[in-house]
């Protein structure tokens, strides 16, 4: 008889504090099992080739191109997703600062912004510029986005 | 989405890992080594690769070392880009690491992934070259230390993955310059890439993008004004690339200008 070979298996992902059961295939990328397996849309498909960040979710607070890791390999990481940003410090900025238009590219700009903000309190306009060329908007300036960042270092500096 | 399905593997350690290579080869399977997965990913989701079994390399703790031995700098090479550019180990490592890709993708592209690239590009390969680093190569054969430049010119066998990069440490501490060009962008594909450093009298230099493979050469004592791209490339290195970044002409044009910037650079670094 014919052994049938595992090409997917049951895995638990740690995502936004909780843990999900699911049955992925090997070849299922983490933004497909997050958005069509476990309906979190945050995370968008543009260009689906880790070029433009719209699918940009946090592993272990840092950013990362969901549609370029496989699923399985999120197993034992901590995930975190647009959805489980619960401060919502980032987000009212980028409103107060008109910093988005169409939202698309939006949840992976302020994942990133919010990781930039945790892991370099210090950064300097060259380290901004480097992390937010990870994310492309065809909206704005991006003017506005560094905007965000840099008010928000500006205000925590002070605290 | 990737559209074949494939057995997916996470061996703890390098015999594991070949074990398995040797059983599945065994078995008429099509086997990839896997770190990074970025390239993977890419490839594999436009139909231009496929495989019956991934062998995920990155838990084996040889491949994520950065560490300083005697007189060796070691670098696992399951160490990210992003892990590099964060590091003093290799300034020039940093820097070249610094601009290869975006911030977030560097989180997930591997040295060995660069170094092992189907592009060719493999910029990350440039400050190895000019420091005569040494790749340990893990095969079904055992281990064995390879050339970083033979190991660009001749390519890595399939059944072999990358465990490590080592370099003396003098080399980590020269004086350096870096010059990288694209078309459009910050983030690019280069037109040209240059690494260079000041090796006691001599300016070594190493490029990528230029030809098909990256290279290293040194430098003319007689450099001063200006230097011809035909007297630094090595004869086995072939044409001078042309393609959508850049025609020939404007390549050689671009390169030759490029140098002098780097000898530059490296002028005003070493005063």
């Amino acid at each position: 008889m014919m052994q049938m070979e595992q090409t997917g298996r049951q895995i638990e992902l740690f995502i936004n504090g909780k843990t999900k059961r699911i049955f992925v295939r090997y070849a299922d990328t983490l933004l497909y099992v997050l958005r069509e397996r476990l309906g979190l849309m945050g995370a968008k498909l543009a260009c689906g080739n880790g070029d433009c960040g719209a699918c940009t979710i946090l592993m272990n607070g840092l950013p990362i191109n969901a549609c370029h890791m496989l699923a399985i390999e999120a197993v034992n990481h901590d995930i975190l997703t647009i959805e489980g940003l619960l401060d919502p410090t980032v987000s009212n900025t980028f409103v107060d600062k008109w910093a988005l238009q169409c939202g698309y590219c939006t949840p992976g700009f302020i994942l990133n912004c919010h990781a930039l903000l945790e892991n370099k309190p210090d950064a300097t306009d060259a380290d901004i510029d480097e992390w937010l060329d990870s994310n492309i908007c065809r909206c704005t300036g991006y003017a506005e986005i560094k905007e965000v960042v840099q008010s928000l270092l500006k205000e925590r500096a002070q605290v | 989405m990737i559209a074949f399905d494939f057995v997916y593997v996470q061996p703890t350690t390098i015999s594991e890992a070949t074990a398995l290579y040797t059983d599945f080869v065994g078995q008429g399977k099509t086997v990839h080594y896997y770190g990074g997965g970025t390239e993977f990913i890419s490839e594999a989701r436009a139909s231009a690769f496929s495989c019956d079994v991934v062998i995920d390399i990155k838990g084996i703790p040889e491949l994520r070392v950065q560490e300083t031995i005697d007189d060796e700098l070691v670098i696992g090479a399951a160490v990210t880009l992003t892990e590099l550019t964060d590091s003093h180990h290799f300034p020039l490592l940093a820097r070249v690491a610094r601009g290869i890709a975006t911030r977030t993708a560097r989180n997930k592209i591997t040295i060995g992934g660069n170094v092992c690239s189907s592009l060719p590009y493999k910029e990350a390969c440039l400050p190895l070259l000019l420091a005569n680093s040494v790749a340990v190569i893990a095969d079904l054969d055992g281990l064995h230390e390879v050339d970083v430049d033979e190991l660009i010119q001749n390519g890595l066998r399939q059944d072999a993955f990358i465990v490590q990069f080592k370099t003396k440490t003098a080399y980590t501490i020269q004086p350096y310059a870096y010059v990288k060009k694209t078309k459009y962008s910050r983030v690019s594909y280069p037109v040209v890439t240059i690494a260079a450093m000041q090796v006691d009298d001599a300016i070594q230099i190493a490029l990528s993008g230029v030809t098909k493979q990256p290279f290293c050469s040194t430098l003319a004592q007689s450099v001063k004004e200006s230097v011809r791209l035909e007297d630094v490339i090595p004869d086995k290195q072939g044409p001078v690339m042309d393609d959508f970044h850049a025609s020939q002409a404007y390549r050689v044009f671009l390169t030759e200008t490029c140098i002098e910037d780097a000898v530059q650079q490296l002028k005003g670094s070493v005063t």
